[in-house]
């Protein structure tokens, strides 16, 4: 019987060893491991993907995690996704997060904090898109379980540390070369300066500043600077503008910036307003139309959504475009959000 | 192993019987036996595993290995046929002849010849099951009771040697589909349960989704899903506790295909829309106007079948349903609904 036990076993080991070669993937630098996590291990490592276009798909990666001890089937997830440069990464990560029934919003809003080139929170906040370089990262605790705000942005911190020291050359060096052509922090606050000093903007003081980034038509980017403000009551304010060569390329990246920004439209939804001219009102009114519009078409259990704490318009004048977004859980003032875009149309004309 | 018992007699007889040089009767003993002894179903059983990483060892019935397998036939199946393997602690025999009844399952075992022309081990002998295998899914036992009826061509009483089992057998409606070609026996201890004693697709299909949506343990989530592009990742399903309309449109497409069923399908709606009164799968309060990004369903013949939530009026698990009759009337409550066509999984890991 054991001579007999002995070679099966070995095959059975050797098997094993096949399966094991042929199924674990290569990991990456920026991957979090277990000592990053202390308290934390990982539930499984999988082959993943996602949905970053009509018919189109990318092989990502998924990692499971949990408590150390936790009995329960409850775990949150991290998803990493390698792009071939910022272009791709930003627009595909902004469409992955199209692929499911929750909608998304753009922004920061788990704590108020700029989450790297470009985020995306779902409306239930146990889950968030963000974007690093060429790098497209999912967080996600389903069901809430693991869902707190301070653990997230421990998690995000690590994921970004470890990518911000392992993006690839090509990526860092396209960044310096748009860095080049970035307006500069002195002409951004000149054409702020008329909406952040009006009463509309009362209480809010500045926190985080990024180099944002906006992809163009070409399949590049060009790098802006994204500010935000927050209201001791939570609310906060975020203005990101970015300069280009000529009217017709700020157009072109506003409409491109609406189309990865918006709300919850899915990205089959042809809008007629979607983004619009600083110097059109009319087009401005059809966007704050639209925006109310969806929650009066569903306002009959009167219930206060989540979305209606949120809004984000992109547009544009002359070679500038500008992405304005605020949450506000005492709900939007439209009046004030028209207000805070015509003083910055003030701004862009007087720059 | 080898039952310790009966090596110790055998010991004992033949120390006997090496002193008094007195002829004794043999003692034989079952060895293996194997159900699905080679591809295709046509004689044999059908080829599962157990999941995405674990197969099923052949033979399946092994007590030296403490193997006992599950196994799976499609319904109605008559001459079914196995292998067996024998063992004889006192030979040497040249032949004998066996067969064996059963309890709780569709037929005995026809007597055949088994050789061993002189060794201890027989060849592997091709046996025959006399019945039918069951006309409904079902997940059932068997045990089979071995006798020998004659030695070397010398009729003897019919002389019990073993039992086998109980023997965890599945019954399918048909020879399984891609991408669960090779069903996982986790999958089918769902299956099999939810929809057992059905005869036809549609009920089958009907039952899965109504055991999907009850019984499967999931709660919805709609900020992630277990399925990407063609890819169902079913063992991640299995070990988190959440789901969302693509993954349970892929559990009701691939459980089907598991039990034979083909041609089964999903279908995703783009929206975004929001919803009349729905229940979502594993929550306990209706919720209405609730925005969704996009939706899918399982689609049968033309038909909706919908794990995922539970329809108002009147309360129900949609399935078999027409989608403009009246599926779409009772979901839908104001905003984009842009149906795609349908499409499959392809792979389930």
């Amino acid at each position: 019987m054991i001579t007999i036990a002995k070679p099966i076993q070995y095959l059975t080991f050797i098997s094993l060893m096949i399966f094991n070669l042929q199924t674990v993937k290569a990991q990456k630098s920026y991957y979090l491991i277990e000592s990053d996590l202390p308290g934390y291990e990982l539930n499984y490592e999988s082959d993943f993907g996602w949905q970053i276009g009509l018919n189109l798909y990318k092989d990502c990666f998924r990692q499971s995690w949990k408590k150390i001890g936790d009995t329960t089937s409850h775990s949150f997830f991290i998803d990493y996704c390698e792009f071939e440069n910022s272009f791709n990464a930003f627009r595909g990560t902004a469409y992955a997060r199209f692929g499911f029934a929750g909608a998304s919003i753009w922004g920061s809003s788990i704590n108020g904090l700029i989450q790297a080139d470009g985020s995306w929170v779902f409306l239930t906040p146990d889950a968030m898109y963000f974007v690093r370089g060429n790098i497209g990262i999912k967080l996600g605790a389903p069901l809430g379980y693991y869902y707190k705000t301070d653990l997230f942005q421990e998690i995000i911190d690590k994921i970004l540390y470890k990518v911000e020291n392992n993006l690839k050359t090509e990526v860092y060096n396209a960044e310096l070369t748009a860095k080049q052509n970035q307006i500069s922090e002195d002409n951004y606050n000149r054409i702020i300066e008329y909406s952040t000093k009006s009463s509309d903007m009362v209480g809010y003081n500045l926190t985080t500043e990024w180099d944002s980034k906006w992809v163009t038509d070409s399949s590049n980017f060009v790098m802006g600077i994204r500010k935000e403000w927050t209201h001791q009551n939570g609310a906060l304010i975020g203005i990101d503008i970015c300069q280009f060569n000529s009217d017709i390329e700020a157009e072109n990246a506003a409409q491109i910036r609406a189309e990865d920004a918006v709300t919850i439209f899915s990205p089959n939804d042809n809008r007629d307003c979607d983004h619009y001219s600083l110097d059109n009102q009319d087009q401005l009114s059809c966007i704050l139309e639209k925006w109310q519009d969806q929650f009066y078409l569903n306002s009959q259990n009167d219930e206060k959504r989540f979305e209606e704490s949120n809004i984000s318009i992109v547009g544009y004048k002359k070679n500038i475009a500008f992405h304005f977004y605020q949450y506000d859980t005492t709900r939007i003032d439209t009046g004030k959000v028209k207000s805070i875009l015509n003083k910055l149309a003030n701004g862009i004309e007087n720059f | 192993m080898i039952n310790k018992n009966i090596i110790l007699i055998t010991m004992i007889l033949l120390l006997i019987g090496s002193i008094s040089g007195a002829d004794l009767p043999p003692i034989i003993d079952l060895y293996y036996i194997k159900f699905n002894y080679t591809s295709g179903t046509t004689n044999d059983a059908i080829d599962i595993r157990i999941n995405n990483s674990t197969d099923i060892s052949v033979p399946e019935w092994y007590p030296s290995y403490s193997r006992n397998e599950k196994i799976a036939y499609k319904k109605s199946q008559s001459n079914r046929k196995i292998k067996a393997k024998f063992y004889v602690y006192n030979g040497p025999i040249n032949n004998m002849k066996v067969y064996a009844n059963h309890s709780g399952g569709w037929g005995n075992i026809n007597e055949g010849t088994v050789t061993f022309n002189g060794s201890a081990y027989s060849s592997e002998a091709l046996l025959t099951f006399s019945g039918t295998t069951p006309s409904s899914v079902g997940k059932r036992y068997l045990a089979l009771i071995w006798y020998i009826t004659e030695i070397d061509g010398e009729p003897i009483a019919d002389t019990y040697i073993h039992d086998s089992g109980f023997h965890a057998y599945y019954t399918l409606l048909d020879d399984p589909v891609s991408p669960m070609q090779e069903p996982w026996t986790q999958v089918l201890d769902y299956t099999c349960s939810w929809a057992s004693g059905q005869t036809t697709n549609s009920g089958t299909i009907k039952k899965i989704t109504e055991g999907a949506y009850n019984n499967i343990g999931k709660t919805y989530y709609g900020g992630d899903s277990h399925t990407y592009a063609q890819n169902f990742y079913l063992t991640n399903f299995f070990s988190e506790n959440y789901a969302d309309c693509q993954d349970m449109s892929a559990v009701v497409q691939t459980f089907s295909n598991a039990v034979g069923i083909s041609n089964v399908k999903v279908r995703r709606v783009l929206g975004p829309f929001y919803t009349q009164y729905i229940l979502p799968i594993g929550t306990s309060n209706w919720l209405y106007s609730i925005e969704w990004g996009i939706h899918q369903f399982s689609y049968y013949n033309n038909k909706v079948y919908d794990a995922v939530l539970k329809l108002w009026d009147p309360i129900r698990i949609p399935t078999a349903e027409g989608i403009y009759n009246n599926y779409y009337y009772d979901l839908f409550l104001s905003g984009t609904w842009n149906l795609l066509t349908p499409t499959a999984y392809t792979n389930v890991y």
